[in-house]
């Protein structure tokens, strides 16, 4: 410990420890905007300039190790002219548009602005930077993520996020220098042409609105309002243990009760807990790895819930697509069940019949979860994933006094019970954990209940900081947990895995869903382990804490699926995977378009003459417009709700297959040329040829 | 300073010529095998002494063979201005702006550069010519200076640039150093100070061995 003064307080810290943690601790407080815990500090904004004895220039708080003896001011005069100073010439740059900006109320600078009252030399609408390289577009071009870099502080928060101190992606860096510095993509793509795996942990330390998740709340809130659809809600497992500190309550306190309150009163008919379907999703990986272990095939078996950790496998490593679960995630199970299982048929015989369908929403602690319900095969079962965020913005919207609700919300039956193993799903370690806890009875079946000597707590998977975990499991062998997508590339730079483990289970964020991109924006550097404090907990105090006991899921299969695995499980619970950019992908996309009737969709993937060939008495379309056509007329209306009809891959991961499964259960291929085109933008691929096959 | 952004033509491909490749695995063995990367900025200039330009392709291909993420090479090669981001002509004139040369004359030849060749970074019609503006480059004391290839063309009036340019684009080789014919930046008109011997003790510089001077050149 040393000893200091901060504007004439005495503070003890730790050797090591920055003048802004030592400040921090003495409760002073000076304005950031550039610093993150847990991301190196580059002390760009210098806002945190402070006055430090014996030094003739302000120091950089932030960055400045606090040293034995220091005599520290951070509020004078000088300081305080010096940060008007600065925040002058950001504000030049920045848009005056908090209004209409996706981050207000949850924005750094805007904050600071009004605070220290900064903002009179704000222009009303602030003159084209004539020192901006480019105009900048916004970039709508991911399903998850949006940029609009004019709102840009140039903190450099999402390159580091991005980069070593992170997820390793690599995909946004710094490009120039000076005033022209900027937060670029590779050749400045749009991000969905770059290798983004929408984690979304630049979003979670953009301090401003230049980096948000594509906002669906608004498009909720309208709906909910219309009231002219059944609404269904699922929880995430780590919204519940977060949500609490956007209004205002200590990080890791649990809103359960409160956050279903909230629910019912944004107007949803039934809110269900996604942990139920974390339960089921526990059922078929393990049966899968238990089939696989048996077979000698496809191990190790990588998990396959976090979709961010999915795309990267699909962008960047397709040659192990074939070790991923084949298991749809918790979300996807959940939204498949509420809108077209059994659930939906009770909603009434407009529903039943197919000619309507509940409208369906997840709560998410993450980004990646919204292009997940584009996936094809599975896209539409949720019509719309929101984040943390976004739910406490609507929550703020309809003005609930969250922090005072009451704690006493019941989740509804039958898509609402859950059991501790579910729960902890939203840690890192967690679903490995369940796994383990259920393996056992997934091996010998009821007896393993009776004796109830199976290990219920796996600390050794547990924990926020390491990177790789691994543990023994009697019954299934050694497996591994990668904390964080960086983690998990680490791992594969070698080819130890294969045979060191028999199950890996990969959470693309930094703890798992508790660190998860699309959760409170947080600068409490031990908020994970606060958040993942609470999950525990509520795994500890659940009646039941190994998935197989939970009643709803038994239920589900006496009465829909028999068993694990079984054929109309797999049907209904189970998913494809393709490489990025292959021609199974377009395959894949473009028969998600025709089982939507989405005519123009359809016709965008082909070439201007682009030719189907459909084998059957529709003869050969030559032609977009034709295809749309096709698409729109010549197919019989599509249904909603329980009596859509998909096309299905026959195979789940093999990386060429073009082999389909069609809604009436025959089996056919596809033959398929892709080719460049060119357009306004850079080149994209589009499909010349497709003949149909019939086997 | 220019706005620099990246040719929105890019080439489809690039590849090191056998010389080049040779000259990059030069740099690339002087570093250890996980740290390849520090020799990004020595490859990123053999890409442009090959292509005159700095290109995406040779952005990936160098990231690449340093292992090392595309995103940091191309923040390397748009944080340095000497990686032209643009194709150039096959002449590209570097003029120096700074404040020594702008008192010598330096407008003059900028002047001459934009109604020659046009706005900077704008190739002729002909690919032979383009230009931009630098900053200080070091030779002052025979102010204004113009960088052609890897050579300084010191003293220069608009008419000695002119005359060189219209060498150059008749296929001819151009001398280097100073217009004036004065001895690298040795006095004009002969030696003004320390003419009286008196004040030093009058020995001529005695010639040394410099040991990583070039084997030939000016
Ligand atoms: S980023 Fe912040 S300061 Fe800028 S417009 Fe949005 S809310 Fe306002
Ligand atoms: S979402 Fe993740 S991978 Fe994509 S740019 Fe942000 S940090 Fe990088
Ligand atoms: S996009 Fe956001 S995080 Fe990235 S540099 Fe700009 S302000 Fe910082
Ligand atoms: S917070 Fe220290 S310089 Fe930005
Ligand atoms: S100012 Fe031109 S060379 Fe120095």
């Amino acid at each position: 410990m040393i000893t200091l003064t901060i504007d004439g307080r005495r503070v003890d810290v730790v050797e090591g420890a920055t003048l802004l943690e030592a400040l921090r601790s003495a409760g002073a407080s000076v304005p950031t905007l550039c610093d993150h815990p847990g991301l190196p500090s580059r002390a760009v904004c210098r806002l945190c300039l402070v006055e430090v004895q014996g030094e003739p220039k302000p120091q950089p708080a932030c960055c400045t190790r606090a040293r034995a003896g220091d005599r520290v001011q951070t509020r004078t005069p000088a300081l305080q002219a010096f940060r008007q100073a600065n925040m002058d010439w950001l504000l030049a740059d920045h848009p005056n548009d908090c209004q209409r900006c996706e981050v207000n109320g949850d924005c750094r600078l805007q904050r600071l602005v009004s605070e220290n009252h900064w903002g009179d030399r704000w222009q009303a609408r602030p003159e084209p930077s004539p020192t901006l390289p480019l105009p900048i577009a916004p970039d709508h071009s991911s399903p998850s993520i949006w940029r609009d870099l004019s709102k840009c502080v140039e903190c450099g928060l999402c390159a580091d996020a991005c980069g070593e101190a992170g997820q390793q992606q690599f995909v946004i860096g710094f490009a120039q220098r000076g005033s022209d510095r900027l937060p670029v993509t590779v050749f400045d793509q749009s991000l969905s042409e770059t290798g983004c795996i929408s984690c979304g942990q630049c979003v979670l330390v953009c301090p401003v609105g230049a980096l948000v998740e594509a906002p669906h709340w608004h498009t909720v809130l309208a709906a909910l309002d219309a009231r002219d659809r059944v609404s269904v809600v699922q929880v995430a497992p780590a919204t519940r243990v977060a949500i609490s500190e956007e209004f205002g309550l200590e990080p890791g306190t649990v809103s359960t009760g409160r956050l279903i309150n909230a629910l019912r009163q944004l107007g949803f008919d039934y809110v269900f807990d996604t942990n139920f379907a974390a339960d089921l999703t526990i059922m078929e990986e393990g049966a899968e790895l238990l089939a696989r272990l048996k077979a000698q095939k496809h191990l190790p078996l990588f998990t396959s819930c976090c979709p961010g950790w999915v795309n990267w496998v699909e962008i960047h490593r397709p040659d192990l697509m074939e070790h991923l679960s084949t298991a749809k995630s918790p979300q996807q199970m959940h939204g498949v069940l509420a809108k077209r299982g059994r659930f939906a048929r009770s909603l009434g015989a407009e529903i039943a019949a197919g000619r309507s369908e509940p409208y369906v929403v997840s709560i998410m602690p993450c980004t990646a979860k919204k292009d997940e319900t584009l996936r094809p095969g599975m896209s539409g079962d949720v019509d719309h994933a929101l984040t943390t965020r976004e739910l406490a913005k609507m929550i703020r919207a309809r003005n609930i006094a969250f922090a005072t609700l009451p704690d006493d919300g019941r989740f509804d039956s039958p898509l609402g019970e859950s059991t501790g193993a579910a729960q902890i799903f939203g840690a890192s370690g967690g679903v490995m954990e369940a796994i383990a806890r259920t393996a056992a009875h997934l091996v010998d079946g009821e007896s393993a209940i009776a004796g109830n000597t199976v290990l219920v707590e796996w600390r050794e998977l547990r924990g926020v900081c390491d990177g790789v975990k691994t543990a023994d499991i009697p019954g299934i062998g050694p497996v591994a947990v990668c904390n964080g997508i960086a983690a998990a590339q680490l791992m594969l730079k070698t080819e130890a895995w294969r045979s060191a483990f028999v199950a890996i289970e990969v959470m693309a964020c930094v703890g798992g869903c508790l660190g998860g991109g699309g959760e409170p924006k947080s600068l409490d550097p031990r908020v994970l382990h606060k958040r993942s404090r609470a999950m525990y907990a509520l795994d500890e105090s659940a009646p039941r804490r190994r998935s197989y006991e939970n009643e709803g899921v038994r239920r589900l299969y006496a009465m829909d699926f028999m068993e694990p695995n079984s054929a109309a499980a797999r049907e209904a619970l189970h998913t494809s995977y393709a490489a990025r950019g292959s021609k199974r992908a377009f395959l894949m996309r473009l028969l998600e378009c025709v089982d939507r009737r989405d005519g123009a969709g359809a016709a965008s993937m082909f070439h201007a003459d682009g030719v189907w060939a459909t084998a059957s008495v529709f003869g050969e379309l030559r032609g977009a417009a034709a295809i749309e056509a096709f698409v729109h007329e010549a197919l019989p209306p599509r249904r909603y709700g329980p009596g859509f009809e998909r096309h299905r891959m026959a195979s789940a991961a093999d990386p060429d297959d073009l082999a389909v499964i069609l809604p009436n259960g025959e089996v056919c291929t596809f033959a398929m040329d892709l080719g460049r085109r060119e357009g306004s933008g850079a080149p994209t691929m589009a499909i010349r040829s497709l003949r149909r096959l019939v086997i | 300073m220019s706005v620099r952004r990246l040719a929105s033509n890019q080439p489809s491909s690039f590849a090191f010529s056998a010389d080049m490749l040779e000259k990059a695995r030069w740099w690339m063995a002087k570093y250890p095998e996980t740290r390849l990367q520090s020799a990004v900025i020595p490859l990123l200039w053999l890409a442009q002494e090959q292509e005159g330009w700095v290109s995406e392709p040779a952005i990936r291909a160098i990231a690449e063979m340093l292992g090392m993420p595309v995103i940091r090479a191309l923040e390397v090669a748009t944080f340095y201005t000497m990686f032209r981001l643009h194709p150039v002509g096959k002449h590209h004139l570097q003029i120096c702006g700074t404040t020594p040369c702008m008192l010598r004359g330096a407008e003059e030849l900028k002047a001459l550069c934009k109604g020659r060749i046009g706005p900077a970074f704008q190739v002729t019609q002909d690919g032979l010519f383009s230009w931009e503006e630098v900053e200080c480059l070091g030779a002052c004391v025979n102010a204004p200076v113009a960088a052609i290839h890897d050579y300084y063309h010191e003293d220069l009036t608009a008419q000695d640039l002119e005359g060189l340019m219209d060498r150059l684009a008749a296929g001819e080789t151009v001398q280097p150093g100073s217009a004036r014919g004065r001895q690298r930046s040795a006095p004009e008109g002969g030696t003004a100070v320390l003419t009286d011997k008196s004040l030093y003790d009058g020995s001529l510089a005695v010639p040394v061995a410099l040991p990583n001077r070039p084997a030939s050149g000016s």
